[in-house]
């Protein structure tokens, strides 16, 4: 076929001056309006420093590449009084970054599993210094075929931030909520365990996210604070054994004919120390009309480090109420009474000490970490508590960190529950977690 | 030691003269100077201290360690530097506080679910 070339030429004169110009206007500044930055040395010296500074070295390269290059470049000191550099490093505006978590459990009585559990990739972008978009897509369980058992396909953030001050500023979209130490500082580095604590998982049902909108900020020295309006949980998903777990909506087509209200605050003006608080409270029971059922959670937490040692605690309960009427009312339409609580609970302490030298490039700590979690701490009125979900664990291992971003983690979970008849098994776990 | 030194000049950050320094863990040539020093931990998703208070005048130096993964910090409208991982270094700031006001910094490194908790402000007082 012939292609007739008339018709380009006129298209590639308008490309070609469309292109001219954008690299004009980028390259006058219009993209930097606020600061004059005058051109960098051309020594080779400095065209890596703009590649260091601008983060796209790691570290050990930094320190093998840059120190040659800077004292060939004769820097002075600071108090020099004469400025070698104008540089400016704007912000990135839009970067990618994400976790993963591998691993083997190998559960008593069951063959062992291999799962590679999380996939997650975080997007953020900059539209300005005060509009800013992160998001966290995460694929469970490596693949996805309709229902969570094959695997699932989340999208756990995906919000707006406008950024007003630094005590108050808006947030709107897929939430996290703000309650307890992991559910919203979760990536594989930061908790000890190759599983998610119990409390974490079960009594709060991390990851838990849902749509919604609220305020955040920052007050004083360190007093921190989160409040959102979200869409509530679903009273029909909760369970005997996983509490409230099963009623997240996920911010699919949620209902919010009743919303529901949570917020955070927290300390983190001394160093080493984290202790917060948070709540949320809902009602929850849309599915069923005549059905009145409330959820109100509270939460404390803190976290202390000094020296090689940290130390965790948290506390969560919850009080839900009409869960009389809604264990009476699913016993008539599905025919299982899902016997559910009037009130939940759990807590953990743990204790992790890092055991390698301060100086080595590689790091490992052991730690230890007791749980106590009962889905039926009381139940309503004509329902009586099951012991097997009054639970309690040990969990003790070991996190080796051939870089601060990537860890090994091997644990033993020994647990118990109050039930004569039915024991929990205890399960050995080895996983691979990192983050980029 | 390993030294990077920045200077800005900006019409928003007018009379605020600000110089970027790093030095890896090991020099204490700085210390040396006249100084007053500050130190800020950055961990997901927060600096502490996030307020550092001081009278016109002051310079400051803020050395920043990360207790994780490799952070940023970034003047608004300023400089931008990334704090090293755990254990594996120091960013150093030089702060010359030549005009009272509020002067907010953040982290500038996508660092997990929080990134945009991770805020703090540097207050110029008489």
């Amino acid at each position: 076929m012939k292609l007739n070339s008339q018709p380009l030429i006129p298209l590639l004169a308008v490309s070609v001056f469309a292109a001219v110009v954008f690299s004009l206007i980028v390259g006058s500044g219009f993209a930097q309006p606020r600061l004059e930055v005058q051109p960098p040395p051309v020594s080779p010296a400095f065209s890596r420093l703009e590649e260091w500074a601008a983060g796209r070295w790691d570290v050990a390269d930094r320190v093998a590449a840059v120190s040659l290059p800077l004292r060939s470049a004769g820097l002075q000191s600071p108090d020099s009084g004469r400025p070698q550099q104008v540089a400016r490093q704007a912000p990135l505006l839009s970067s990618i970054s994400g976790y993963m978590d591998f691993h083997v459990n190998n559960v008593e009585g069951r063959d062992a599993s291999l799962d590679f559990h999380r996939f997650v990739l975080l997007f953020a972008h900059s539209f300005s210094e005060r509009v800013r978009f992160v998001s966290e897509l995460e694929l469970e369980h490596a693949f996805v075929e309709g229902l969570e058992e094959a695997g699932e396909l989340e999208l756990e953030q995906a919000y707006i931030d406008f950024l007003v001050s630094r005590q108050l500023n808006l947030r709107a979209g897929m939430l996290l909520v703000p309650v307890g130490i992991i559910n919203e500082r979760h990536e594989p580095p930061v908790y000890h365990g190759v599983e998610r604590p119990f409390v974490d998982t079960i009594i709060v049902p991390s990851t838990w996210f849902e749509g919604g909108a609220g305020v955040h900020g920052e007050i004083g020295r360190g007093v921190r604070y989160r409040a959102y309006v979200m869409a509530p949980l679903d009273s029909s998903g909760f369970t005997a054994d996983e509490g409230l777990r099963g009623g997240r909506q996920k911010g699919s087509e949620s209902s919010v004919r009743n919303v529901a209200t949570t917020g955070r605050v927290e300390y983190v003006g001394i160093g080493g120390l984290w202790a917060g608080a948070s709540f949320w409270r809902g009602k929850t029971g849309f599915n069923f009309p005549r059905v009145e059922t409330q959820v109100t959670l509270g939460e404390a937490d803190a976290r202390y480090r000094i020296g090689e040692l940290e130390a965790r605690a948290q506390y969560v309960h919850a009080w839900l109420t009409g869960m009389d009427e809604l264990n009476r009312t699913l016993q008539r339409t599905v025919g299982v009474n899902p016997n559910v609580a009037s009130q939940i609970r759990g807590f953990y302490l743990e204790g992790s000490y890092f055991i390698l030298p301060k100086p080595a490039p590689r790091e490992a700590a052991v730690f230890v970490r007791y749980e106590n979690f009962d889905t039926q701490y009381r139940m309503p009125t004509g329902f009586n508590p099951i012991g097997q979900f009054d639970r309690d664990a040990w969990v003790f291992g070991l996190s080796y960190y051939p870089d601060p971003d990537v860890v090994l983690k091997i644990d033993y979970s020994v647990v118990r529950n109050q039930s004569l008849v039915i024991n929990e098994p205890n399960s050995f776990n080895v996983g691979l977690g990192w983050w980029f | 030691m390993v030294v990077l030194k920045m200077l800005l000049i900006g019409s928003r950050v007018r009379l605020i003269t600000c110089v970027l320094v790093v030095v890896f863990a090991g020099s204490g040539w700085l210390t040396a100077q006249s100084r007053q020093i500050v130190e800020i931990v950055a961990e997901r998703f927060a600096f502490a201290p996030s307020r550092i208070t001081v009278p016109v005048g002051t310079t400051i130096e803020i050395h920043i360690r990360s207790e994780d993964t490799n952070h940023g910090f970034r003047l608004v409208d300023g400089p931008n530097v990334i704090i090293p991982k755990r254990r594996h270094g120091t960013a150093v700031v030089v702060f010359e506080a030549t005009e009272i006001g509020e002067y907010r910094f953040e982290c500038s490194k996508l660092c997990g679910a929080g990134h945009n908790f991770m805020k703090g402000e540097i207050v110029v007082t008489e």
